[in-house]
């Protein structure tokens, strides 16, 4: 429904930013970019992304850079402001700003062998870009890359770093780890902003968060649909951003609300996001190529949609307020991209039978070691299980590492083969 | 019924004439800036060897990196699709497909009706491609084409560790520097070639037949490397570099069959 | 005992495994505390593979650390030698890739992922401890022994002694007391990871005494002092030629702040004599891995500059070279940042990108020759 709000958005976001290259200003403006053909639910996420900026910039309440996999719940309960680097190089990858800050980072020592998120990432550090965080609260759980990223990043600004150094098994100890250092942190933030977290704003954070939690599901649901409902390729755009960052916050439930009611619409219509769907394929990895690029056409022309991707997966039972550390660390820990890849295969698998999935592609992000690793494994399980899958090379941010012709003949061959 | 078959490869254009479940004739040019054209001049070529005329054709497959751009045909495939249809029909034994071309190598694996099971690809440099020989054999100032007799004068193992093409061809200046011989530096070469399309081949269930196709199928030393590494019944086709643009052809008749 | 005996009978690993008939446990990150294997009755060996990573392009990807990949390639070519025991830490996303498709590939009769935190709190450190409760009890299940405290103090007891002899060694080294180079230095260092640790003491203990008997220190003169002193700092370093290039070109290696260097054994904490402290052993062994010099993969880049700064410093290190492993996601990311503290206190370095094996040493000699007479011209 939103595959080209790429277009749009580009224009309008590089207009804006030429002009004010102060991120302060595009807080401010940001609110007035609105398209006519963009759904409601878009323009709740960008009102979100710039508000998020804005409140940052005026630093009336502490600002947090985090990551991905760090309990939002956590860190709005603490009344703090969230910004997430590696969501933004994503934003920034799609409106074609990415390689002027993989270019800043590469010349400062940060070579092409990492990861282009953070490559970005870095890049807008060294130019100042983003408001200042006041401190770093980062989980450990998402990939070694991100892990030090946050810790460099902490020397850079001369902040605290607080890392929430994820356990690799499930079990009764890690959690038990995994909870001491999340009360930790709430009590070292307290002493920082001289508020007290109490268990109302707990409540009022858990709830949202459960609440939200409730229309994902749901939608998970409606994704089992034939024709597909939603496209995974916004999925992993702008929904994946609020999937992150916005859990816990009233506008996160209001954007699930109306995504909710948006795919609903289309299911009760009958509508595809394609005319006619033969095939459906699951994604795997947290992340697609951001920047301009032909894969979802080459898809769509050969009749195949994305109908799940596994970073959309509800793995966490609802959170408890009654005990806050036990049941964030539960959150942690019971994310399936953790502990032995069996955990990650078995999630896959399951996956595949419940949406009916005729093919799996792997998007193997270049400098990615963290999801790369195990895709051998898991495409040999499904293989035996005679489910086809595609090991696709790429890059997600870095559209220098893109070739338009070897990766169309790959999908294209891919799907020749399903046929 | 008349059908052709066009390969538009990343380095040359191939043309195949198929005819009632036969090759009636082929053609190979180098590719060039305007691919449209030079794909026109090369099909022309080979109706015009075949005694026909492009109105003949019934139905036109084109696959290969500029099969989209071509206008005047029917359908485009990929040429991994295209390689494992031609394989199967040359030697129905064929059950993996190694091509090597000039900017990609592929393994595919075919079942017996000769449909794609599964298939790898190199990534994107140029390690272990008709491209990457070229650059050596320059570098050496030997033809493309003596390569493979060359490489079957060698005496002695040399080993050649950078797959990279910038630095294995300082490294093979600097051998040549060294005094090594050239025989043994090309012969280092397509060991090092081999072990990589094998280490990528690994990732798929290689069975027997093997199937060697594209361009460098042709050097008979890579032939050699490849055989002694894969340990496997290997099935050399007479013209290994049109196998892809056969396969298109016979996916042409089968559009016929079809309708 | 010579020189050259010693260092030829420490080398040759094949040669050790057939003479020493002990059930062996590989491990792969410095980070193990081998003395629960010791005490465990096995005979703990760093795995040290001479196999081409490309071996391992079947399961992990060409962008993975080549050190990872070599051991999965050696593994699955040379299975028989491998398939029985092995320890993998949780150091980095591709340690944990190497667990899964070793279990996958290679399989073995035991093989164990001991997770390992991140800092050295007290709290990281008593879930360290908590860890390593579990890897001896899954080792007491799997073997049916018991590991008492009394053998883990024992163990701890010898391989004190390795450290300490190891230690000696290197301050002999770095005075130049002693008649050995850097690629020598580290090859006893390296022997010390894939021999049996008591027959290792008793094997460089004589080594040392012998070193230390007059006739073979070196008069004082003999010494040469305008050398450019080298720190080498990186990840791991197997293949030396690299360190032999260097003093191939008149550089003195005087301190390889790596695993397989000084980091091995140098500890700024000093492990305690568990009889002396009364303390549970395990808690000790958490303590000393924990708080010894931490690798770029530990998140405490302070502590970690701080003792880079303070070892330039002792032994005037002129220059500095970077040898990180490729696609080590730690390392490069600590590089830009050790990288301008060394330029801001104006000690040059040097960035290499580590290979597994020697690829390219052509281009790599220009560079460090091209490096020392910077640090030449200079002075
Ligand atoms: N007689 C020969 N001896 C050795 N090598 C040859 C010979 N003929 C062609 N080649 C090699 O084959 C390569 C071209 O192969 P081919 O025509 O299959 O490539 P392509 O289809 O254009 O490339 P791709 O499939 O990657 O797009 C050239 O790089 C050349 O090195
Ligand atoms: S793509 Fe991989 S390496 Fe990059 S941020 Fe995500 S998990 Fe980390
Ligand atoms: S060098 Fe880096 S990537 Fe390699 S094993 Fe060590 S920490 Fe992991
Ligand atoms: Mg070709």
């Amino acid at each position: 429904m939103l595959d080209n709000y790429n277009d749009n958005f580009k224009s309008a976001l590089i207009k804006k930013i030429a002009k004010n290259s102060n991120t302060y200003q595009l807080g401010n403006i940001g609110s007035k970019i609105y398209f006519r053909k963009s759904s409601k639910s878009f323009k709740l996420w960008l009102d979100f992304l710039f508000y998020q900026l804005k409140e940052a910039c005026k630093k009336r309440k502490l600002v947090v850079w985090t990551n991905i996999y760090t309990p939002s719940e956590l860190l709005y309960a603490l009344g703090l402001i969230p910004i997430y680097p590696e969501l933004i190089s994503g934003v920034l990858a799609s409106v074609g700003l990415a390689s002027y800050f993989i270019e800043t980072a590469e010349s400062k020592f940060y070579t092409t062998d990492l990861c282009s998120f953070y490559r970005v990432a870095t890049g807008l550090v060294l130019k100042g870009w983003f408001p200042e965080p006041d401190l770093i609260i980062s989980s450990s759980q998402l990939c070694d890359g991100s892990t030090k990223f946050f810790h460099s990043i902490s020397k850079y600004y001369n902040c605290e770093h607080y890392l929430i150094d994820t356990p690799y098994y499930n079990d009764l100890n890690s959690q038990k780890y995994l909870a001491a250092q999340l009360k930790e942190i709430a009590h070292k933030i307290d002493e920082i902003s001289g508020q007290q977290l109490n268990n109302e704003r707990i409540n009022h954070t858990f709830n949202l968060s459960n609440q939200a939690r409730e229309y994902i599901i749901k939608l998970s649901k409606f994704r089992e649909n034939i024709p597909s409902p939603l496209s995974g390729w916004d999925a992993m755009a702008y929904i994946l951003y609020m999937f992150f960052s916005s859990l816990g916050t009233e506008r996160g439930l209001e954007f699930y609300r109306t995504l909710y009611q948006e795919v609903r619409e289309r299911v009760d219509k009958g509508i595809g996001v394609i005319k006619e769907e033969k095939h459906r394929i699951l994604w795997l990895h947290q992340i697609r190529p951001y920047y301009q690029n032909e894969i979802i056409q080459n898809l769509k022309e050969n009749k195949a949609v994305i109908s799940f991707e596994e970073v959309s997966y509800v793995y966490w039972s609802a959170l408890d307020p009654q005990r806050p550390w036990a049941s964030l660390a539960q959150k942690m820990t019971s994310n399936f991209g953790i502990g032995p890849i069996e955990r990650r295969v078995k999630t896959v698998y399951d996956l595949v039978k419940r949406y009916n999935i005729d093919g799996v592609i792997h998007f193997s992000q270049r400098g990615c070691r963290q999801s790369c690793g195990g895709a051998y494994i898991i495409k040999d399980f499904l293989q035996k299980k005679g489910v086809p899958m595609l090991i696709l090379d790429g890059d997600g941010a870095d559209s220098r590492n893109y070739s338009k012709a070897q990766t169309r003949t790959r999908i294209e061959a891919f799907l020749e083969m399903l046929s | 019924m008349i059908v052709a078959g066009l390969d538009i490869g990343s380095l040359t254009i191939k043309a195949v004439i198929f005819e009632e479940n036969k090759i009636k004739g082929f053609t190979i040019v180098p590719t060039g800036a305007d691919a449209n054209k030079l794909t026109k001049d090369c099909l022309e070529l080979t109706l015009k060897r075949t005694g026909n005329d492009f109105k003949d054709l019934q139905a036109i497959v084109a696959t290969g990196y500029g099969r989209i751009s071509v206008p005047f045909t029917d359908k485009s495939i990929t040429e991994i699709t295209c390689h494992a249809i031609g394989a199967n029909w040359l030697n129905p034994d064929t059950r993996t497909v190694i091509d090597i071309g000039g900017q990609d190598s592929k393994v595919i694996s075919v079942d017996q009706d000769g449909r794609v099971v599964d298939f790898v690809m190199n990534d994107k440099c140029a390690a272990g491609t008709g491209r990457f020989l070229e650059v050596m054999a320059n570098a050496l100032g030997v033809k493309t084409e003596e390569l493979g007799n060359e490489s079957l004068k060698s005496k002695k193992k040399i080993t050649i560790s950078s797959m990279c093409t910038v630095f294995a061809e300082s490294e093979v200046i600097s051998l040549i520097a060294e005094g090594c011989a050239k025989e043994d530096i090309i012969r280092g070469l397509h060991e090092a070639i081999s072990n990589r399309i094998c280490s990528m081949a690994c990732r798929l269930r290689l069975e027997n037949t093997i199937a060697l196709t594209g361009g460098v199928a042709k050097n008979i030393g890579m032939v050699h490397a490849l055989k002694k590494r894969l340990k496997a019944k290997v099935y050399v086709p007479e013209e290994p570099q049109i196998v892809g643009a056969l396969g298109a052809a016979i996916a042409a008749s089968r559009i016929l069959y079809s309708e | 005992m010579i020189k050259k005996e010693f260092l030829d009978y420490i080398q040759h690993k094949e040669r050790i495994f057939e003479s020493i008939k002990k059930p062996r446990m590989g491990w792969v990150c410095t980070y193990t505390p081998v003395e629960i294997i010791i005490a465990a009755g096995f005979y703990p060996y760093r795995i040290i593979p001479v196999e081409d990573p490309s071996l391992a392009n079947s399961y992990l990807d060409s962008n993975f650390c080549p050190y990872v990949r070599s051991c999965l390639g050696e593994a699955l070519e040379k299975r028989p030698e491998y398939a029985d025991n092995l320890i993998i830490v949780n150091s980095c996303d591709a340690m944990r890739r190497l667990y899964d498709a070793w279990r996958h590939y290679v399989q073995g009769a035991f093989i164990y992922l001991l997770d390992l935190p991140r800092d050295d709190s007290a709290k990281a450190i008593k879930y360290y401890q908590a860890n390593l409760q579990l890897l001896i009890d899954r080792l007491e299940e799997k073997f049916k022994i018991k590991i008492s405290e009394d053998l883990l103090s024992q163990a701890i007891l010898v391989c004190n002694k390795t450290r300490k002899l190891l230690t000696e060694l290197s301050d002999l080294y770095v005075k130049e007391k002693i008649s050995l180079s850097a690629v020598e230095f580290l090859q006893i260092v390296k022997g010390s990871m894939i021999f049996p640790q008591e027959e290792y003491n008793i094997l460089l203990e004589k080594f040392l005494k012998d070193l230390k008997k007059e006739e073979n220190i070196l008069p004082e003169t003999s010494q040469i002092k305008n050398k450019s002193k080298i720190l080498i700092t990186g990840t791991v370093m197997d293949d030396l030629s690299m360190a032999k290039v260097v003093e191939d070109y008149g550089g003195r290696v005087v301190f390889v702040d790596m695993c397989t260097g000084n980091r091995y054994f140098s500890d700024q904490s000093k492990i305690s004599e568990i009889k002396q402290t009364n303390s549970d052993p395990l808690r000790v062994l958490a303590e000393y891995y924990l708080r010894k010099i931490p690798c770029p993969r530990m998140m405490n880049l302070e502590k970690r500059w701080e003792y880079l700064l303070k070892i330039i410093k002792d032994y005037q290190v002129k220059g500095v070279i970077f040898y990180n492993l490729k696609f080590c996601d730690t390392s490069m990311f600590e590089l830009p940042l050790i990288r301008e503290k060394l330029q801001k206190n104006k000690i040059p370095s040097l960035c290499l990108e580590g290979e597994f094996a020697s690829n390219n040493l052509g281009r790599v000699k220009t560079r460090i020759q091209a490096f020392l007479e910077v640090l030449e011209f200079a002075r």
